[in-house]
């Protein structure tokens, strides 16, 4: 139990760096921030399985909710910024630099 | 299944998650992360919660597919990057196996105790635990549920506000 | 915007941090938090420009990934105390990861990047909702769990923001910007008491609050999104050129106003619990603030530009915009000094 847990928040570690690295596609962000949504889930699944939260175990259906409201609003912003640029380059998101 | 077998499983999720967080082409990204949805799919189902199992593979994987089309169609590349020279996948790739060797040294031989049936045959009936979520959702969660169905309205709303007049 | 947009969001908004505020567990706070986010997305790319959609890329970003990374020390603390409930003090690495969720949610220094840039992409009042009533859910939060927060990690934080906060104001000419890092800084005043005592924390929000919803709306009622459109301010308005000097002198806390009140509580009770430099590293830092304020001050109303109109006509006609809130948060964000202990007792 324990070693999957632990892999499970490297996971989720591996995925926070992804979102935090700066590289050509917007898409990849969303990708990994979706990828921290599912270990998220399967971390709270694997908790509330194995100590019998019963009470809980309509969590990870409310975060899979809104894991899909995340998903929908971030790719609704990325058809708006590609229909303006014509491509998804993190590179071009800086009108509004300091 | 064994313990072996799941902690087996959940180092290719790693890979997975690896494989998708080094931002190759989206593409790429896309599968990597359907694939990784599929083996949390068969994690979950191995720790006796079929139900949660079932909605992740008909519900996340579902609509990773159609993030999956969309990163497909959006592809404007010929040959779309992999990984092939990305520094990131190496540095994350190192990273976990440091992580993999500390939590080796710190829990010493009781790292994967592959000897653990996790799952009794014998008393496994066709409910887990975890399908009493539902039940709860429709009883004393009942305002979470209006709730929810409030946050996917808004969320459609949001979605439509944002992409018109484009 | 149409109306029926702007009602479903603005009561969802509402939804989102009542949620927040009236929870006492920790899925249903995540919960308000997800829904502020995702509420508050179509007031700031509203106007369908580019630099509200970038803005509102940037917000969502750090948005969901601090959430994200707030869910993750949720989960964590979770399977270590096996409590899901916020007045549950928990394990401290995962307080101190909630602190950092939530400082990236609140815009404390480290994490702050993304504050001057969504506040100047977007329309004055959706950066007044943004700077104003996105910060209540998170501090809700982060009063709940103030006895277990990380004492260390909080302070370096909040110095550093009150430090850049200041810093970062200095070369600025959007008066957006200005706003943004005066947040920033406000944001570090806050967080540096919720530990000792939550009270004033409070206290400082309230009174932020008041005194920056006067500045948006002032700054709203003429158009001016600029430090250069404020030269030509006493043309337009000139009442308002001496209530945005009296206003920015109670944001950078000089004494007779009501600004005052929480940086002198704040530094009182600092030195009583015997932390002299960081009460004069707060106290230094405010005059940063002070200063790009008086660079706005300077150029509204110590000084008036050659002008090239002779008229106080202007030459468009703008359909009147509404004054309704801002005789009575003026008073509030200049004159109430004499009613700290009415505010103390009230917060």
């Amino acid at each position: 139990m324990e070693q999957i847990n632990l892999n499970m928040i490297t996971a989720f570690t591996i995925a926070l760096m992804g979102v935090l690295t700066y590289r050509s596609h917007l898409m990849s962000t969303l990708l990994c921030l979706e990828g921290m949504m599912l270990s998220l889930f399967i971390l709270m699944v694997l908790l509330i399985s194995h100590s019998h939260m019963v009470s809980m175990s309509m969590a990870p259906l409310i975060l899979l909710v809104f894991s899909a409201c995340e998903a929908g609003v971030g790719l609704a912003l990325l058809v708006t910024i590609s229909h303006t640029y014509g491509n998804d380059y993190v590179q071009n998101l800086n009108l509004l630099q300091c | 299944m064994t313990m072996m077998m799941i902690f087996i499983i959940s180092l290719l999720l790693i890979f997975g998650f690896v494989a998708f967080s080094s931002k190759p082409s989206p593409v790429y990204g896309g599968l990597s992360l359907v694939a990784s949805g599929g083996l949390g799919c068969v994690m979950v189902v191995n720790f006796e919660d079929s139900f949660l199992g079932l909605v992740v593979f008909l519900v996340y994987l579902g609509g990773m597919l159609v993030v999956f089309g969309y990163t497909a169609a959006m592809a404007t590349e010929e040959y779309p990057e992999t990984w092939v020279g990305n520094i990131l996948a190496f540095c994350m790739l190192l990273f976990v196996l440091l992580m993999e060797i500390m939590w080796y040294f710190i829990f010493g031989n009781t790292y994967v105790d592959s000897n653990i049936e996790l799952i009794d045959f014998t008393v496994m009936s066709c409910i887990g635990q975890d399908f009493s979520g539902v039940p709860l959702l429709y009883w004393c969660g009942g305002w979470a549920l209006a709730l929810l169905g409030w946050i996917l309205f808004i969320t459609i709303y949001v979605v439509l506000e944002v992409v018109r007049g484009h | 915007m149409s109306p029926y947009v702007l009602t479903i969001v603005s009561l969802s908004l509402l939804t989102g941090t009542s949620v927040t505020l009236i929870s006492n567990h920790w899925l249903t706070a995540w919960m308000g938090l997800e829904i502020n986010t995702l509420a508050i997305i179509p007031l700031m790319t509203y106007p369908h420009h580019t630099r509200n959609t970038e803005s509102a890329i940037k917000y969502f970003m750090t948005q969901a990934t601090a959430s994200m990374l707030l869910m993750f020390s949720i989960i964590y603390n979770a399977s270590f105390t096996n409590q899901w409930t916020i007045n549950h003090s928990p394990n401290q690495w995962a307080s101190l990861l909630m602190t950092l969720a939530l400082a990236m949610k609140l815009g404390l220094a480290p994490f702050h990047f993304w504050v001057p840039e969504v506040t100047q992409g977007i329309p004055l009042l959706s950066g007044m909702m943004l700077l104003t009533w996105q910060k209540i859910a998170p501090i809700s939060i982060m009063y709940q769990i103030s006895p277990s927060l990380n004492m260390q990690v909080l302070m370096t934080l909040s110095i550093l923001s009150t430090l850049l906060g200041g810093w970062g104001g200095l070369n600025q000419t959007h008066l957006r910007k200005m706003l943004a890092y005066s947040s920033i800084a406000h944001m570090g005043w806050m967080t540096i008491i919720i530990i000792i005592y939550p009270t004033l924390t409070m206290l400082n929000l309230l009174i932020y609050f008041t005194t920056t919803i006067t500045m948006f709306l002032m700054f709203n009622h003429s158009s001016m999104t600029k430090i250069n459109s404020l030269s030509t301010l006493w043309n337009k308005s000139t009442p308002i050129t001496i209530i945005i000097m009296l206003t920015l002198l109670s944001l950078g806390g000089l004494p007779p106003l009501t600004g005052f009140m929480p940086k002198w509580l704040i530094l009182q009770e600092l030195i009583s619990y015997k932390n002299m430099p960081l009460a004069t590293a707060l106290a230094l830092s405010a005059l940063l603030n002070l200063f790009f304020y008086m660079r706005i001050i300077y150029l509204s109303t110590l000084t008036m530009a050659p002008s090239i109109n002779n008229s106080k006509m202007q030459w468009t006609l703008l359909p009147p915009k509404t004054l309704t809130l801002i005789p009575t948060l003026t008073m509030i964000s200049l004159l109430f000094l004499p009613l700290t202990p009415m505010f103390i007792v009230l917060t």
